[in-house]
């Protein structure tokens, strides 16, 4: 008598020697209509279109992009730039302001 | 063909077909389409084959852009067929949910004469049965896209992991983590059918 694992294993083999590929040939007929809908794509579709080129492009230059831009937030970080606290400073401590509230 | 008339080579006809020859890309079907149906008729039902060979060519000229001749063209567009198989399973997914039927009287005797195969002549013999081929159908449908194809690759055509990660384009741990994945699953649903039979039995 087999142990349960002994019999799975013998359906598994059993059931993996009964996958049969499918048997298909190409014809001439099946060409034709692939070739028919190629010569009809849209423009926009075409491999070479500035679209998909674009894509490619922008596919590629993406790790690049992502790469300088943590480097420069890394950079801002660290150098401190606060750009919010510059411009407090120019409203806040604007001098031709204080001038004009004293003249008031 | 005239003597001294080489004939072109992919890169040649693929020159053309960017230049704006696009009837040049039935020169590359002509030459490919074997290939390409021997590996659809693996991993797809005969019914579909053509559909999904058809959708093979499509996507290969769309993408066109984005081969590098520095690989040979067979071993993209096995890639790309590959993953018009994988789509085909997603969608057929999709569409229909794996049946939750009870097993017929015929899977479930199949199921206990197959459980005591010993020989590796006995699973071709019962493999070859009209049940086998129903219940394992049953059973891929089952199993996610991935698995399913890493599975077939792997147990079925006698590709090494490292292989079928190199036909599908993946690295090799992803490859070992649907193949281990695919055997785990099928080996669960097989163990799920042993024991309906059992009950069936009892009953």
């Amino acid at each position: 008598m087999k142990t349960k694992t002994e019999r799975i294993a013998a359906v598994e083999s059993a059931l993996l020697a009964a996958h049969r590929p499918a048997d298909v040939s190409p014809g001439e007929s099946w060409r034709r209509n692939v070739m028919r809908e190629i010569r009809n794509l849209p423009a926009s579709e075409s491999p070479w279109s500035t679209l998909a080129v674009f894509d490619l492009v922008a596919l590629r230059a993406a790790p690049v992009l992502a790469a300088l831009l943590l480097a420069f937030g890394a950079y801002l970080f660290l150098a401190g730039c606060g750009v919010e606290q510059d411009l407090a400073q120019v409203v806040f401590f604007d001098p031709t302001q204080t001038v004009h509230l004293v003249g008031f | 063909m005239g003597p001294g008339h080489e004939e072109a080579s992919d890169a040649e006809i693929l020159e053309q077909v960017r230049a704006g020859n696009v009837d040049a890309f039935e020169r590359i079907i002509a030459r490919h389409e074997q290939r390409v149906f021997a590996i659809v008729c693996n991993h797809v039902p005969a019914a579909d084959v053509e559909a999904v060979a058809h959708d093979v060519f499509l996507r290969a000229f769309r993408s066109l852009h984005t081969y590098s001749a520095r690989s040979p063209f067979e071993h993209w567009l096995s890639r790309v067929a590959l993953r018009a198989c994988c789509d085909y399973w997603r969608g057929e997914k999709r569409r229909r949910e794996a049946p939750a039927t009870t097993l017929a009287p015929e899977a479930a005797a199949w199921l206990e004469q197959a459980g005591q195969a010993q020989s590796r002549e006995a699973f071709a013999r019962e493999g070859a049965r009209r049940e086998a081929v129903e219940l394992l159908e049953r059973a891929l449908a089952r199993i996610a896209p991935e698995d399913r194809m890493v599975l077939v690759m792997t147990q079925v055509e006698g590709y090494s992991v490292k292989e079928a990660a190199q036909r599908l384009g993946w690295s090799v741990a992803r490859a070992k983590v649907h193949a281990f994945r695919s055997r785990h699953a099928l080996r669960k649903i097989i163990e799920r059918m042993l024991q309906e039979s059992g009950e069936r039995e009892h009953t």
